[in-house]
């Protein structure tokens, strides 16, 4: 029998890899990468409460993440993408130009 | 009152959610006007759509107020609360995209950018914002948040040729996702101790009091960082000056208000009603008896205060230094929500109060404010700097006028709407015993009226170094900017009106049970 | 076995989150991260979830990552798109704002209650199936945060449409 508390401790570990590679990277492909994983670690959070509570709400709310985070990445990649588009013709190590 | 309806049925649905289903079911409509219009010629096009808009803006204010105000609390299916609370926040960002939509038709012929999309998404924003302010689940809590979210970065990078407005667009993308997948993680916490995603139950099992602490303290922190990040308060502001000084400025007006409005309005709906029940005034008897009613006060009440007095400094004393306008109002929109959470800290009605009248006046002049930043520019960026706006009280009076009327509002001055607002939330907070944020929070905003004088005196007393050419003035604009107008100074000269109005509002967050 | 199984998947998947959020190539990282979701799906096995693990194979595997590969194609490798750091510090910041954040996390889960029991226990969703009993819980409790996740895919839809087309200039 595999106890609830380790389901919880990989997920904690996993979201917290995420937000340490949120907070250090800055690729920004790898930024949106990293908030994927942060997104994983609470699906496997909320399957895993739900089945150790014999509920079924946490893994319908799981799959309304999944959902959202396809929309999500749909934006961002459409953001990514007209970014690099006005940054083609001139090569910049790095895009930040609001500052202040 | 507990009005609990669980099956599904199309009149109840109008009833309570009347307001959404206006803009959801015109927002479709809307996509197919566009399609309609496209043989047609850009100006007539855009003017077509922006109008729709406004009207259907207009219609949703109308039925907000007139029909789904004197609902008597009715929860939907377990997700949606049509009570004063929810529709007063509502109306006020609904407001704001009626305000908000009536610029859009000058600005975006100004800036040669007439897409239909932009108003389409425009309504769906509205729309997700109020069912946001209007749910009492978790779960559609976030997707409803997403709807707003995903809708308003898309406007947020509306500008294509833009590297600002990409730039921060993508930068509020990622900040926003970041606070999203926070807010989560807090929730499946909560579901995994309690049991439940609704947060009236929540609410139930929290007062039954057989709960351990620290999970819930860690579910709570981490919704209170995801929903801080839609309020821009310090520490998770620091997308808020890039994105507001890249966005169109008209989303930027929208952004600053309706989204604070939503989250301010959510997060004190899920802090009053979710975790430390306000059960006490709410006069149930069931639920007097369980007395673990602000047992998690020791535990927020410091952190919101820290945050709050954060915000005003750090807002304040950073906008002082800008040089871009749009920037020096990002920075002050931060040291709004300082100032607005210091209502939070109150927790008591009159806070409460105070805080809806705070987003209601705000919503008035800092939209005003974005749309004579709008006009002066002409084109997006090309007048922005505060250099830019020397002398202007002498070539355009009237517009210079207006935006030292919304200045002097948000500095706090006393013919305003912004004094009032300010002064209800102070006097809440001293109330209950915060001298110290009070007089702190007073001595920030005497520091803040500094920045927005400084524009001011630079229009009437300084000679202009630079021709500025603002663009053609919009007559929608001007109408709007207007109603903003003599809405901020009403508001300052006989505040008492909406003040009922916003105390029968608070008092409502008590009954959602 | 249950028990190997379970270390196998959650072993893998630390490892591959770490390798991924250190991974130098971004291409590299998209991939392991591939490796990561079928590991998940196998950790919703595990719980009893098929429906889940199938859908985080279709939409994370097959959708979500299949738009990052293409994004990373479009714009050029070489010229990777950076931003500043939202921590200034650097890594050790970030490092430190990690740990202490998953102390906290595992301190609260050694003090972990779970909350009442619902009426879902294994034997029941095993003899219904566990899709029948999401379809159950989403087209009657849900019904209405289901339609509104229909007009979030219309809202990434307009916005995306929005944001990749081309300008008709003077049209």
């Amino acid at each position: 029998m595999v106890h609830l508390s380790w389901y919880l401790t990989v997920s904690a570990m996993l979201f917290c890899i995420g937000v340490f590679g949120f907070l250090t990277r800055r690729n920004i492909i790898m930024m949106l990468l990293s908030i994927e994983l942060m997104l994983n670690s609470v699906n496997l959070n909320l399957a895993a409460m739900s089945h150790y509570m014999e509920d079924i709400r946490g893994q319908v709310l799981v799959f309304f993440i999944i959902a959202v985070a396809a929309a999500e990445a749909a934006i961002g990649l459409g953001i990514v993408v007209t970014l690099f588009r006005n940054y083609r013709s001139v090569y910049t190590e790095d895009i930040t130009i609001l500052k202040g | 009152m507990n009005n609990i309806n669980m099956s599904f049925d199309l009149y109840h649905l109008w009833q309570v959610c009347g307001g959404q289903l206006i803009l959801i079911v015109a927002g479709l409509l809307l996509i197919l006007v566009d399609i309609i219009l496209m043989e047609k010629d850009q100006e007539i096009r855009g003017r077509w759509m922006g109008w729709l808009t406004v009207f259907i803006f207009a219609a949703t204010i109308g039925h907000l107020a007139c029909r789904e105000w004197d609902l008597h609390d009715t929860i939907f299916m377990n997700v949606f609360s049509a009570d004063k609370y929810s529709i007063f926040i509502s109306i006020v960002m609904t407001c704001a995209g009626l305000l908000a939509a009536m610029m859009s038709i000058g600005y975006l012929r100004n800036n040669g950018l007439v897409r239909g999309e932009y108003y389409i998404l425009l309504v769906f924003a509205v729309a997700g914002a109020i069912g946001l302010i209007q749910s009492v689940d978790l779960l559609m809590m976030f997707i409803t948040l997403e709807v707003m979210s995903l809708a308003i970065y898309a406007l947020a990078a509306f500008l294509k040729d833009s590297s600002y407005s990409q730039e921060g667009a993508f930068k509020y993308f990622l900040l926003g996702s970041f606070g999203s997948a926070l807010f989560l993680f807090g929730v499946a916490i909560i579901y995994g101790t309690t049991g439940t995603l609704n947060i009236t139950q929540m609410a139930q099992y929290i007062s039954g009091g057989s709960y351990s602490t620290l999970p819930i303290l860690v579910a709570f922190a981490m919704i209170m960082a995801g929903f801080f990040f839609k309020m821009a308060m310090v520490p998770f502001h620091m997308w808020t000056p890039d994105v507001y000084e890249g966005a169109p400025s008209v989303i930027t007006g929208f952004m600053a208000t309706a989204v604070k409005a939503a989250a301010f309005g959510v997060f004190m709906k899920v802090l009053f009603v979710g975790f430390t029940p306000i059960l006490a005034s709410s006069g149930q008897p069931d639920f007097a008896a369980t007395v673990n009613l602000s047992a998690l006060g020791p535990y927020w009440k410091p952190v919101i205060w820290w945050l709050a007095l954060l915000s005003m400094f750090i807002g304040n004393l950073i906008a002082v230094s800008q040089s871009n306008i749009k920037r020096m109002l990002a920075y002050s929109s931060i040291a709004h929500a300082g100032y607005m959470a210091v209502g939070i800290i109150a927790a008591n009605g009159e806070g409460r109060m105070g805080v809806l009248f705070y987003l209601f006046a705000y919503t008035l002049m800092n939209i005003g404010a974005f749309g004579v930043v709008y006009l002066i520019d002409g084109m997006e960026r090309k007048a922005q700097d505060l250099e830019d706006y020397r002398g202007l009280g002498y070539i355009y009076p009237s517009l210079s006028f207006l935006l030292s009327l919304f200045l002097v509002a948000m500095a706090g001055l006393p013919p305003t709407a912004g004094f009032i607002a300010k002064f209800y939330v102070f006097a809440a907070a001293i109330k209950e015993g915060y001298f110290l944020l009070a007089a702190l929070g007073v001595l920030t905003s005497v520091i803040g009226a500094y920045y927005y004088l400084r524009v001011i005196y630079l229009m009437y007393m300084k000679e202009k170094v630079k021709d500025v050419e603002r663009g053609p003035i919009a007559a929608p604009t001007v109408v709007a900017l207007v109603i903003a107008a003599l809405g901020v100074v009403y508001l300052g000269l006989l505040p008492e009106n909406l003040a009922s109005v916003a105390n029968l509002a608070q008092q409502s967050l008590a009954m959602i049970f | 076995m249950v028990q190997l199984l379970f270390f196998y998947f959650a072993l893998v998947v630390i490892g591959l989150g770490l390798r991924i959020v250190t991974c130098k190539n971004p291409v590299h990282s998209v991939l392991l991260m591939l490796l990561l979701f079928f590991h998940m799906a196998g950790l919703y096995l595990l719980l009893n979830a098929e429906f889940l693990a199938a859908v985080q194979v279709i939409v994370y595997a097959g959708a979500i990552l299949v738009l990052y590969l293409f994004v990373l194609f479009l714009v050029n490798l070489r010229e990777e798109i950076k931003m500043s750091p939202f921590v200034q510090k650097g890594k050790w910041a970030g490092l430190v704002a990690a740990l202490a954040l998953l102390i906290t996390f595992l301190r609260g889960v050694f003090n972990f209650t779970l909350g009442p029991h619902g009426q879902y226990t294994i034997e029941k969703v095993q003899q219904i199936t566990h899709t029948k009993a999401m379809g159950e819980a989403i087209y009657t409790t849900y019904i209405l945060p289901f339609e509104i996740a229909g007009l979030i895919l219309l809202v990434a839809v307009i916005g995306g449409l929005a944001l990749a087309k081309k300008e008709d200039k003077g049209a």
